[in-house]
């Protein structure tokens, strides 16, 4: 069933969107990630327009992540404290990333530092991952060392400004954790993603709250960057389409569901390690587009871009 | 759609009418639109009527029907309202040589492209016939129909590599380039079109596409400019040569154009060019207005006039519907 978008001005199948948004949301609720990074080049893959594909993407991510966000809320394995503290950061570092932005962008170039970011972030949180995934779960397999509840004691028990977060059992300082949400917001302007995949493994290595827990948290926070960003966009580039968004948010809702059901079912070295695979093959992905010459060399813009 | 529907009958009624007894159109007789309105069954009277082109005595055939010309008007400069057909003036732009009698009348099946939810492309059927004062001369009329869309400047860019990695390097404007352009043709362009009336009337898909400052940031502006055409052509935005046009008895023509489902908004010129020995006898304009109606329009103009509530709404939206798939799993899990 094809449907014409009023913005994108393209005429996509109709289910071909709604499964997309399934898969992203069964990623979304599975493992606590946006699926910015999976759903921008995927929507691009189908013919939408970049600039509409990054700013409906951040739209229909703001959905997925509120639908996710409250069921791991109804399972209290939501730390909104921590969540909040998250956010904080995540808007003082969202701010300095859409100033870096402008930057780069009157320097030229913003496409090719964003495949960087990618290729560069993606490929160490996914190596870093699955390595100590793959780790967790042969210790698991032999047996030979149940895991030690005993935490590490890490930068974050060390640091003032102390705060107690109850559902993550942790009596942390709270500078590390606003620091994390100022990076992800830093990295999530200049790349157009919620920032998940680098908040989850960062709560869990550096923070060291139960992963149960990360995924809600992250959510959590994922929700408001990216209605902030909706938001920008709707504004300032008139790029967000709402019927693509309500395609993709149906398929996505759904799919949330099915992800936060699905988690449950699984042990967490195996969600880890599936999200690291994820992970290196977008890498990868992205990586091969540089290094290999392009089949089509030339691409067209609507003249008002730089 | 459902002028279009409509019309045909009528058309393929007067067509089949004409080899019986109609030698009407080879003299200075009655125009042919009044004999497509003969000719047409008593069932279909109606639409042959309402797009008949204007009639030779100037009478428009139908006061308010949507294809009805307005006397003296030219097309690029019609009010944008609604699309309708405008029939240029007698003799202008309209080079006649040797005093050859020869004209033009055209009508579109719509000239209204309605862009609704479901869109997934349409297609426009153009007829027409060959007016003569004087008898047919021997060789068959030749007739080259073109369809563009809104022309305007477009940024090309061009990956090349550098530290082993492919990225956009250098990049153009191309001044104009149309965002549909279709031509049909009763042969090849070279040999039924004129070098310089090509020119003249930009008639090939070549000379839609231009570049006018470009020349001086990149090093080679006619491969961005030959880029441009190849990716519209890939998207099935710029058409040639497949399509054609038919011509009966020395007299009718018709030919069909199909827009595709990725097509923008805008005033679409339709332009039908009557040739003899490559050169333009006669031309006519129409246009055909392409809308984005209901939800579309609703939708678009909300974004662009009021951005901030459009992107609430779509925030609103977007919660609306993360509640309710949260809410409705609950209920289904107890």
């Amino acid at each position: 069933m094809l449907i014409y978008l009023p913005i994108a001005e393209v005429s996509v199948d109709a289910l071909l969107i709604l499964g997309l948004g399934g898969l992203i949301g069964v990623l979304s609720g599975l493992f606590g990630v946006g699926g910015g990074f999976l759903m921008t080049p995927l929507l691009m893959l189908i013919g939408i327009p970049p600039a509409v594909a990054v700013a409906t993407g951040a739209n229909q991510i703001c959905a997925s992540s509120f639908s996710g966000a409250l069921a791991h809320w109804r399972r209290g394995t939501l730390d909104t404290r921590m969540g909040l503290i998250l956010l904080a950061g995540g808007i003082a570092g969202s701010f300095l990333g859409v100033w870096v932005f402008e930057l780069l962008g009157r320097l030229g170039q913003v496409e090719l530092m964003v495949s960087l970011t990618y290729v560069l972030f993606l490929g160490v949180v996914g190596a870093l991952m699955f390595v100590e995934s793959l780790r967790a779960l042969i210790r698991a397999r032999t047996g030979a060392a149940p895991r030690i509840p005993k935490r590490k004691r890490t930068l974050a028990h060390k640091l003032p400004l102390k705060m107690r977060f109850p559902v993550s059992h942790l009596y942390i300082s709270v500078i590390p954790p606003a620091a994390i949400g100022a990076l992800v917001g830093f990295l999530s302007a200049i790349m157009g993603v919620g920032g998940g995949f680098i908040m989850v493994p960062a709560m869990i290595y550096l923070l060291g709250m139960p992963t149960s827990v990360v995924v809600g948290t992250s959510l959590f926070q994922i929700m408001f960057v990216t209605g902030v960003t909706t938001l920008l966009h709707a504004t300032q580039t008139f790029t967000v389409d709402m019927m693509l968004a309500l395609l993709l948010l149906v398929g996505g809702v759904v799919g949330a569901q099915i992800g936060a059901q699905l988690g449950m079912k699984l042990r967490a070295e195996q969600l880890r390690i599936l999200l690291a695979l994820i992970v290196l093959a977008v890498c990868l992905k992205i990586a091969l587009d540089l290094a290999i010459e392009p089949s089509e060399l030339y691409s067209l813009a609507p003249a008002s871009a730089p | 759609m459902i002028g279009r529907a409509l019309l045909l009958p009528a058309l393929v009624a007067a067509l089949a009418a004409l080899p019986s007894g109609a030698q009407a159109p080879r003299t200075a007789g009655p125009a042919p639109a009044e004999l497509a309105q003969e000719a047409a069954s008593p069932g279909a009277p109606e639409p042959a009527v309402r797009s008949a082109p204007r009639t030779e005595t100037g009478e428009p055939p139908d006061g308010d029907g949507p294809g009805v010309a307005a006397p003296g008007q030219r097309g690029p400069q019609a009010p944008a309202g609604g699309g309708q057909v405008v029939i240029l003036p007698e003799g202008r732009d309209a080079p006649r040589e040797g005093g050859d009698d020869e004209k033009v009348v055209a009508a579109l099946s719509h000239n209204q492209v309605s862009i609704t939810t479901t869109y997934s492309g349409s297609e426009i059927f153009v007829f027409g016939a060959v007016k003569r004062s004087r008898p047919a001369r021997a060789e068959r009329p030749d007739v080259i129909v073109t369809i563009s869309g809104p022309s305007g400047p477009v940024t090309v860019r061009r990956k090349d590599r550098g530290f082993g990695i492919w990225a956009n390097r250098e990049s153009t404007v191309i001044d104009q380039a149309p965002a549909f352009y279709a031509v049909a043709a009763t042969g090849p362009l070279d040999e039924i079109l004129s070098a310089t009336e090509n020119l003249r009337h930009r008639v090939g898909l070549d000379l839609q596409v231009r570049a006018i400052g470009a020349a001086s940031d990149v090093e080679d502006p006619e491969s961005f400019r030959e880029a441009v055409i190849r990716l519209m052509r890939v998207r099935g935005l710029y058409v040639e040569a497949p399509i054609e046009v038919d011509v009966i008895e020395d007299t009718l023509f018709a030919t069909h154009v199909a827009l595709p489902a990725n097509i923008v908004e805008g005033d679409y010129i339709a332009r039908v060019f009557l040739l003899n020995e490559g050169k333009v006898l006669d031309l006519h304009e129409s246009i055909v207005g392409v809308r984005k109606v209901g939800l579309e329009r609703w939708l678009y103009a909300l974004s662009r006039e009021a951005p901030l509530a459009y992107g609430l709404l779509a925030l609103a939206v977007a919660l609306a519907a993360g509640w309710g798939a949260s809410e409705a799993f609950r209920a289904l899990r107890r």
